[in-house]
């Protein structure tokens, strides 16, 4: 049987540029890469072969970060003006779940697609996870048989085999497995103690999992987290487990490593290394998605260092959030007729100059937003703390992580990758007045610092607090 | 028609190859009424204003600040909004009359295409502002941003309301509660001309807004019927009925409506302020109101709220948890076509776009009414109409008000019609 889920990785152009800015002098093999992803949907009872779509997606690329299934702040019709955006989304689990394990919405007799609003015979990639990645402290409480949810009516604990019905009745196209994150401060993990736990109830918990899944007839494509940072011996213990688990090639479909997983609180650098050590004895063909990190700097440094294919796609968001539009560009900059705000990477529309500014977010910009609103009605918006104020930023603010997306891509594909990234990171990362870096790009992936949209309702509980202070940077 | 469902659909409601009954051609708005209910008072009309041409009666959302509850104006356009309401005082806070006067006009401020109307902002004074007092001058009130002592005057509110650019202003005028008796409602009726004559005065921009005075008088028949008689001699494009929707009894309300509309010339429209339930709007378009506005449909639906002929859903509560329909398999938005109850249950409560789901359909349901309500007209079955939509919301027992309200024009749901339907009255207001 042909898998429904492949992957194919094309090498990118050789560089006339040296490789990776991480050092690694110990292998001079290029590990960032152009992939394709593609998706045929199992045809259905009703629809006829021919409405069989395939679905495909050129990587580096990102599943659209959803609330239930939406863009953040925008209804389908709003959404309907983004354009050529990934025909991918991410769902998380944990917004579904209340009282109970197994969610209410699983009598819902069709897909979870169709659940979510999407017609049978056009619906994205869609892709299960459990966690919220905008959401970074918990309180879950996990223990050897089950994970935790919070819920508004409190704990809520799901079993692999609890997991493996929701998977049976939602019928997602791909699932990520459950893993033991460690929602927790740096210290304690370096402590082994904790990582090793982790480490076996992932163990447990995906093994539970696919014993349950075992007699069902219709499986998702299944990726499968890392975990074991920091301790070596845990992390190849791990990808011991996925290798075992993957023996013939044909159950696991693609890697995952999480912020709050294998790499969390490390700066980016040693987060990539670890990421990359355990990917390199693992099957190359197989897709590689970063969970939690999602900055354009991030985006741009771990496609380099560690050939990550998919993101998450939070950034926009949390851009958004604050009350501002991006502005940063991977590229040639020459062109853009406000450099002075191209390199500050985003502008607040907050900020007093605003008031009668009559020009789009950004000049040039095509988006829905920038083609009919100005600066001063945005900035209008955010001062009568009016919720459309944030429904034209995300617009303005996807769009633009979406070109980042297709800037990256291209320029892999005509060799400028290397030289682009080097003028990208002169142009985003600035010595500080303390002499250590400032990452221009990574201001805004916190809530704390920023004035927080009076839109967002769940606030400071979002975006909240990183594992540690530095972690969003590779200071 | 069969179904309650088929009056509201989109489409010609009746208009096309019509010539108008009778017409008023002010210089911004020309009123054309095409068609009169042969029982009731109710007409349907169309309202050419400078920025659209809209169909009456109508219903019109209320966007406070210059939008309207995280809608883009792109999306109001298709849920077939014809006017939107946007308050003079808050917007006069901000952004402030000289950005508007830079922007040319809250139009282009917020790009909205179609008509507009904006209140006096004295309303506002009166019901935020505790320490509002009123003189003859005007309202004075206590800055809320400095705490300085400052003055509404007609002339200022004209000036601002210039500045907006709205196709209807209103005239200041001096608001009673509605529960107020004795002399100061009558005090407030005659000022309340002599405002609207500073306010005629003040007007720089006559053939391009249109200035609608208010009918005042409180709940006292001989006062709004002296304040009716005046205001039509002075030929504005349009009249208002104020004063009212205060918690008075809807069976004084109804009665202070149909006295109004009954004094106002007949070829102009007929605003009634502050009124959007669906059953006030079939009884006031009985009685021959045009125009109505509130925020009661979008502010519901940030509480999770959606509207229904039978009654509104609260989808915040659970118990449409395992509700696999849409709010309204009759409804045509883009919200029912692609979400059912259950959906909408896990998003509601959580996140603004659930509130924006829950306000395109409440938005598209009051215009659908009001389709339904124009359509019936046209085809001259709006008795049939009303009997048909009382009996899918309030069953056999409907509110007194509404069975006196309908009888006044000629409409006895006492009395079953061809279907066999028929209501005794109960004494309360639907609450639901």
């Amino acid at each position: 049987m042909t898998k429904a889920l492949t992957f194919t990785v094309q090498n990118p152009q050789p560089s006339n540029l040296s490789t990776g800015s991480n050092g690694d002098s110990q292998s001079p093999k290029q590990k960032c890469r152009l992939g394709q992803l593609e998706f045929t949907p199992p045809t259905t009872t009703t629809a006829t072969t021919t409405d069989t779509t395939k679905i495909s997606l050129e990587t580096p690329n990102f599943f659209q970060y959803t609330i239930q299934g939406l863009q953040p702040h925008l209804v389908p019709e709003v959404a309907s003006h983004l354009e050529s955006m990934p025909p991918a989304i991410r769902v998380n689990l944990e917004g579904f779940v209340k009282d109970r394990e197994i969610p209410v919405s699983t009598e819902y007799p069709g897909k979870l697609h169709q659940f979510l609003g999407y017609p049978e015979n056009n619906s994205p990639l869609l892709l299960l996870d459990i966690y919220d990645p905008v959401i970074l402290e918990r309180n879950i409480k996990p223990n050897s048989k089950s994970l935790g949810v919070d819920t508004e009516g409190g704990l809520q604990r799901i079993t692999g085999k609890g997991l493996a019905k929701i998977v049976e009745k939602y019928r997602p196209d791909i699932f990520v497995l459950p893993a033991d994150y460690v929602f927790s401060k740096i210290e304690e993990l370096y402590e082994g103690k904790r990582v090793k736990k982790s480490v076996e109830r992932t163990k447990n918990w995906i093994t539970e999992y696919m014993d349950t899944s075992l007699s069902q007839s219709q499986k998702p494509a299944l990726f499968v987290p890392l975990t074991g940072a920091p301790n070596e011996t845990l992390r190849e213990a791990s990808v011991n487990f996925v290798k075992e688990l993957d023996a013939d090639g044909n159950v696991i479909d693609g890697y995952v490593i999480s912020e709050y997983g294998i790499v969390g609180g490390y700066p980016l650098e040693k987060k990539l290394d670890m990421a990359w050590s355990s990917f390199s004895s693992l099957d190359q063909n197989k897709p590689r998605y970063m969970v939690g990190v999602s900055s354009p700097h991030d985006v741009v440094m771990s496609v380099d260092s560690a050939g990550i294919d998919l993101f998450d796609a939070t950034y926009p968001y949390a851009v958004t959030e604050q009350g501002f539009a991006s502005t940063y560009v991977f590229g040639d900059i020459s062109v853009e007729s406000r450099k002075d705000e191209t390199l500050k990477g985003h502008i607040s529309l907050w900020e007093t100059p605003m008031f009668g500014d009559f020009g789009p977010l950004v000049p040039g910009c095509t988006c829905f937003a920038c083609q009919r609103h100005t600066r001063s009605y945005v900035h209008h918006l955010l001062m009568t703390h009016e919720m459309l104020a944030t429904v034209l930023l995300q617009i303005h603010n996807i769009h633009w992580y979406n070109n980042l997306f297709k800037a990256v891509r291209s320029s892999l594909k005509d060799g400028s990758f290397n030289e682009k990234k080097c003028a990208f990171l002169k142009n985003y990362v600035k010595q500080g007045e303390d002499g250590n870096a400032k990452y221009l790009l990574n201001e805004l992936i916190l809530l704390q610092s920023q004035t927080i949209s009076p839109t967002t309702k769940a606030g400071y509980k979002k975006f909240g607090r990183r594992l540690s202070e530095d972690s969003a940077t590779t200071a | 028609m069969s179904a309650l469902s088929d009056y509201g659909r989109p489409g010609d409601e009746g208009y096309e190859n019509r010539t108008p009954l009778f017409e008023s051609n002010s210089p911004a708005l020309k009123f054309k009424v095409y068609a009169k209910c042969s029982t009731t008072k109710a007409r349907a009309s169309t309202m050419v204003l400078p920025h659209y041409t809209a169909r009456t009666p109508m219903f019109m959302p209320v966007g406070t600040m210059g939008t309207m509850k995280g809608i883009t104006t792109k999306q109001l356009e298709e849920l077939d909004c014809h006017v939107i309401l946007g308050n003079t005082y808050h917007l006069g806070n901000r952004p402030g009359k000289d950005l508007l006067d830079k922007a040319g006009g809250l139009h282009k401020f917020m790009n909205w295409s179609r008509g507009m109307l904006t209140d006096s902002g004295g309303f506002q004074m009166v019901s935020l502002l505790k320490l509002a007092k009123i003189t003859e001058e005007g309202v004075e009130f206590r800055n809320p941003h400095d705490d300085s002592l400052m003055m509404l005057t007609p002339e200022m509110s004209i000036e601002l309301q210039n500045s907006i650019g709205a196709d209807i202003m209103m005239q200041l005028d001096d608001v009673v509660s509605s529960l107020t008796t004795g002399p100061r409602v009558e005090e407030a009726m005659h000022r309340s001309i002599r405002w609207l004559d500073r306010c005629i005065a003040a007007h720089k921009n006559p053939d391009r807004q249109n200035l609608f005075p208010i009918v005042q008088g409180g709940l006292d028949i001989k006062l709004r019927t002296c304040s009716a008689r005046a205001l039509s001699e002075r030929d504005s494009p349009g009249y208002a009925i104020g004063g009212l929707s205060g918690g008075e009894a809807k069976d004084q309300f109804w009665r202070m409506v149909s006295l109004s509309t009954d004094i106002l010339p007949e070829n102009k429209p007929r605003y009634c302020m502050g009124v959007g339930y669906a059953e006030d709007l079939v009884v006031c378009s009985a009685l021959g109101v045009d125009m109505y506005d509130c925020v009661f449909p979008t502010r519901t639906a940030r509480f999770g709220n959606a509207l229904t002929m039978s009654g509104s859903l609260s989808l915040k509560s659970g118990k449409y948890a395992k509700d696999f329909t849409p709010i309204s398999k009759d409804c045509d938005c883009p919200t029912c076509k692609t979400y059912t109850r259950a959906y909408l249950t896990t998003v509601v409560a959580k996140e603004n776009v659930g509130c924006h789901l829950i306000s395109v359909h409440n938005i598209a349901f009051q215009m659908q009414l009001m389709r339904s309500i124009r359509r019936a007209i046209l085809h001259d079955d709006f008795p049939n109409f009303v009997r048909r939509f009382m009996s899918i919301r309030f069953g056999n027992t409907v509110p007194l008000w509404i069975i006196n309200a309908l009888k006044s024009v000629n409409i006895d749901l006492t009395v079953a019609d061809e279907s066999g339907y028929l209501a005794t009255s109960i004494d309360s207001d639907f609450k639901k």
